[in-house]
């Protein structure tokens, strides 16, 4: 029997319910990120006053969770559902519970437990609050109130909503390796990113030069503030994104020590501070003009 | 005429740790704002949910309180000019207080005649008082971590939703956060949004109000225990077992729920060899799942899930939960296969690259202080038997810090240890010590809180003593040291479980030994850094804990204050002085000895140095001799019961009247100063024969 909706139609019907509530239906950003957070959309979104409803699906690169496609349940690259509200609407979580129901899960039917859980990225120097939600005891959405992002107190505040799409889908298919999905009727989830799997794990693990890596770290660093000083805030933060890419190749290489790891995160952590700066100035620079 | 009030603040999911604190606070909190209010009230209830905390006031009185009050102005000298007409400060006074000058009166005080203005401050009506204690008890809450959600950026919690105010059936208007009170709760969350209407601040119909919602909402946390245990029982019960309701799980479960529901399942068989700790941290910890078990306590392989809500589609539910812990156990699984592949041995090198603390080395070099501090406790204790069982327990009790299910799930440590330890112990050509080191291992870190069990082998206690020592001298040399409210590496809990351990085991091993001890075990590498500051740091530290200590005890720690030296005798012997000191303490022939003793202080402190002991040659008066002979035959306190220091405290008794007499005959600073020496080493005699217990008898 055929349980649960195909994992493209599962996109396709989360698109549909956060265009009713009037989200703008964003694309993928075309840069390789650790999360959906990283996203300029979602970066930039939350600083200023002027309201933001977005909705994209979020492809995330996490270099050392890859498995060479060989675990059930690990993913080298995966997808995230990302919906951002701002101001967050006085019923967000019904609206929340309703969009479960449009993927077909009836919390009437289910136990949605939300469990506290304050989520925060070091690297972003972001933080908020909020809960994981769990269906029937799993994990499927991370929901949080943005607090800080890149050291700004934030007000208006920002509604996160992150689906896990894959641990979803997984439900609702009732598989139990995530390579078993359906995408479509006729295409599994296997035929699009086994191989992907298994060439980027060889990659991150075995074969990344790391000297290279640490010289395009130096490079990205150099070249963002360079473009901070010019007000050019987007293609600085760009570089932002590809350094933390490189880190995380590092770290899946196994090339970081703990005292380097950590200057690394306070050095993104200053680039996404200068980048968040140099938009701020800038948007303030635009309403005085005004 | 009397009515209730009723305040519900509807929350989004407030998390579990904030419920308890948050109604502790309100009910606190609507005391104090009636009693600010002169409200007078029977009593103030507070209940509620994760989404909904309730403040219910039984019994309001319809108006507060008149108030009369007098209010003291400037001196009376300044009422009226000598013309005999009110003088500016007056009359200004009496229109700041809403009177008329002639108003005033003048009243003596312990400062001479002061004007004073007698106001009548008239009740006012409850409704209208109870906008603002409403909104005051609802900013007033604090929680253990805030957030900022909408514009006015009102620090709580969660996001505050609705409101309801009610006195008796009239709403009550207030706002706060943007959110205006009005007479409507909700129901769960995930049933629907239909507001329901309450009617009336009436306890007994807003509890059935929600109860008969579908599903039901218990909104009394009694209630929602009563409902949780019984329905996890019964799963069990239906599986011919019984659940191991876990007090802290069910704490949690009721904080998490508004109608908790029980859900079972099957366990794979798989899963039941992992150590038993190991599954039911998965199960509790992680998944919220209580265990079952049989009548002997054995895990059984089945889980009960408890889920919030309705009890359709109990089925499909039961498989999402199962999937979950299986998963979970699987990786259990995985993670405790590896560690026994590499074994403490492997694991030991690995703490040589594990940082303990920045400045005092890595988890290897901890390991060797530990080794070394066990060891000569051990032998200062007289158990030289428990000396190979300490030196391997000690040197591996960190190793399971570099295994796999400990970076997985740290709330294990130790027991993890102690587990793979067994494991080593069972294999043949294992010394025969190694069994019991292994239980040394799984409770070296007892006790896990203030209020639980001490570790259940001598071995154990020792060892948890010396861990613990030996990370409070870490962070106290590399100034790491608790001040005031913080302590973000909880040492305090650390000193505490010390105290108990030297107390409760009635270890003849005193403070000061045990820092020389920790000390020496520190020399090879840090011998450099160890001050005396640092030892006396130490010991006033572990001095507060045993302060606290005492006192759960049910003695009164003030008195630790008045032992000479507590530090260079076994704690047990601290308390049973101390116990005896209680008894004495309050006797009132102790007080005249108190006092005599007292003036013995009093002179020698100004005397400055000064003998031992006198010349009896020297004696002139009889009350001197007097003094002396009975300084000179008072038993010696030897033994370290507390009867045995009650009957030396009877003892000092023999003391009262010659001193009495030697201070009324005898003058002590006389010119003649190898009289007045005499005299003064005559009552430094006394005062160490009155201290003999190790009390100070003047200060008690």
């Amino acid at each position: 029997m055929k349980h649960g909706m195909n994992f493209q139609d599962l996109i396709a019907a989360l698109n549909h319910y956060w265009t009713k509530q009037g989200c703008v239906l964003a694309q993928p950003y075309d840069l390789e990120k650790g999360a959906g957070t990283y996203n300029p959309e979602t970066f930039f979104g939350s600083l200023t006053k002027k309201p933001v409803n977005r909705a994209y699906v979020e492809p995330c690169r996490r270099p050392a969770d890859g498995r060479y496609g060989e675990n059930p349940n690990r993913l080298g690259k995966y997808y995230q559902y990302q919906v951002i509200m701002k101001p967050a609407p006085a019923n967000i979580q019904t609206i929340y519970l309703n969009s479960l129901k449009a993927i077909g899960l009836d919390p009437k039917e289910h136990d949605v437990r939300w469990i506290e859980d304050d989520w925060q990225s070091p690297t972003l120097g972001a933080s908020g609050v909020g809960w994981e939600i769990w269906l029937d005891g799993m994990e499927i959405t991370q929901f949080t109130y943005f607090q800080n992002m890149a050291g700004y107190a934030l007000n208006p505040i920002t509604a996160e909503i992150t689906y896990g799409l894959e641990r979803i889908a997984m439900y609702c298919q009732k598989v139990d390796n995530v390579f078993d999905l359906r995408w479509n009727d006729t295409v599994t989830y296997r035929d699009v990113h086994l191989e992907q799997e298994k060439q980027f794990s060889h990659y991150y693990f075995e074969e990344t030069n790391v000297d290279h890596l640490r010289r395009y770290i130096k490079e990205c660093e150099e070249e963002c503030y360079a473009l901070c000083k010019k007000g050019l805030y987007l293609p600085a933060y760009d570089n932002t994104m590809k350094l933390s890419q490189y880190f995380n190749m590092l770290e899946a290489r196994g090339a970081i020590s703990v005292q380097d790891r950590t200057n690394n995160i306070t050095k993104i952590r200053n680039l996404a501070k200068a980048c968040a700066k140099a938009y701020v100035e800038s948007v303030e620079k635009k309403e005085e003009v005004k | 005429m009397l009515q209730n009030a009723l305040l519900e603040i509807g929350t989004e999911h407030l998390p579990a740790r904030f419920m308890a604190p948050a109604l502790a606070q309100l009910k606190t909190l609507a005391q104090t704002l009636l009693a600010e209010k002169r409200l007078a009230y029977e009593s103030v209830e507070t209940f509620g949910t994760y989404r909904r905390l309730v403040v219910f006031i039984h019994g309001l009185a319809a108006k507060s309180a008149d108030e009369k009050k007098e209010i003291k102005g400037p001196p009376a000298k300044l009422l009226k000019t000598p013309e005999g007409n009110f003088t500016p400060q007056s009359a200004g006074f009496a229109q700041k207080n809403g009177l008329k000058p002639q108003q005033l009166v003048v009243q003596e005080t312990d400062k001479g005649p002061f004007i004073f203005a007698r106001v009548h401050i008239a009740g006012e009506k409850a409704e209208k008082l109870l906008p603002e204690i409403f909104t005051r008890l609802v900013t007033g809450l604090e929680f253990a971590k805030n957030m900022v959600w909408e514009e006015s950026g009102l620090r709580y919690g969660r996001p505050i939703r609705t409101l309801i105010g009610l006195y008796g059936t009239k709403a009550i208007s207030f706002s706060v956060a943007g959110v205006k009170s009005g007479r409507y709760t909700r129901p769960m969350l995930s049933y629907g949004k239909k507001p329901i209407k309450v009617e009336r601040a009436d306890k007994d119909y807003y509890v059935n109000l929600l109860k008969s919602q579908m599903p039901p909402i218990l909104v009394l946390p009694q209630e929602r225990r009563e409902a949780l245990i019984k329905s996890v029982s019964n799963e069990a019960a239906v599986r011919g077992y019984r659940a191991d309701l876990d007090e802290g799980l069910i704490q949690e479960t009721v904080a998490f729920t508004e109608h908790p529901v029980a859900v079972g399942g099957h366990m794979d068989l798989k899963a039941l060899t992992l150590p038993r700790e190991l599954i039911t941290t998965v199960l509790k910890q992680q998944l919220k799942m209580f265990p079952v078990v049989d009548k002997q306590g054995h895990l059984q392989p089945y889980f009960i899930a408890v889920r919030d809500g309705s009890s359709a589609n109990q089925t499909e539910v039961s498989n999402g939960f199962k999937k979950v812990m299986s998963a979970r156990l699987s990786d259990a699984v995985f993670f405790f296969e590896n560690d026994k592949k590499e074994g403490l041995s492997t694991f030991h090198q690995k703490l040589q690259n594990i940082q303990f603390l920045e400045g005092v080395g890595t988890l290897a070099d901890k390991a060797q202080r530990v080794e070394k501090l066990a060891v000569a406790v051990c032998a200062k204790l007289g158990r030289a038997d428990l000396q190979e069982t300490l030196t391997y327990a000690a040197r591996h009790c960190y190793d399971d810090l570099a295994s796999q299910v400990v970076y997985e799930f740290p709330e294990l440590q130790g027991y993890m240890g102690g587990q793979y330890a067994a494991l080593e112990a069972a294999r043949p050509g294992a010394a025969p010590y190694q069994a019991a080191a292994a239980k040394a291992m799984e409770e070296c870190y007892w006790p896990l809180s203030s209020s639980s069990s001490l570790p259940t082998t001598e071995a154990g206690n020792i060892l948890s003593l010396a861990g613990k020592l030996d990370t409070l001298a870490g962070n106290f040399l590399i100034g790491q040291i608790p001040t005031g409210s913080e302590d973000p590496f909880a040492l305090r809990r650390q000193a505490f479980a010390v105290v108990r351990i030297l107390l409760e085991n009635k270890w003849s091993l005193s403070v000061a030994d045990l820092l020389e001890l920790l000390r020496e075990a520190y020399a090879a590498q840090y011998g450099a850094k160890w001050t005396e500051t640092l030892t006396q740091q130490l010991t006033d530290f572990l001095r507060q804990r045993l302060a606290v200590v005492l006192e759960q005890r049910g003695h009164a720690p003030a008195l630790l204050g008045a032992l000479y030296l507590w530090d260079r005798q076994p704690l047990c012997q601290v308390e049973n002085l101390i116990a005896a000191l209680e008894h004495v303490q309050s006797a009132p022939e102790f007080a005249a000895l108190r006092e005599s003793a007292k003036r013995v202080q009093n002179i020698l402190q100004k005397a400055g140095k000064v003998a031992p002991r006198p010349d009896e040659k020297l004696f002139e008066l009889p009350a001197e001799r007097n003094l002396y002979r009975v300084a000179c035959n008072v038993p010696v306190c030897t033994a370290r019961s507390t009867e045995q220091y009650l009957q030396a405290l009877k003892n000092l008794h023999v003391f009262k009247e010659p001193l009495e007499v030697f201070f009324k005959d005898v003058m002590v600073n006389v010119p003649d100063e190898k009289l007045r020496q005499n005299r003064l080493a005559l009552l430094a005699f006394v005062r160490a024969q009155l201290n003999q217990t190790g009390a100070d008898v003047s200060a008690l």
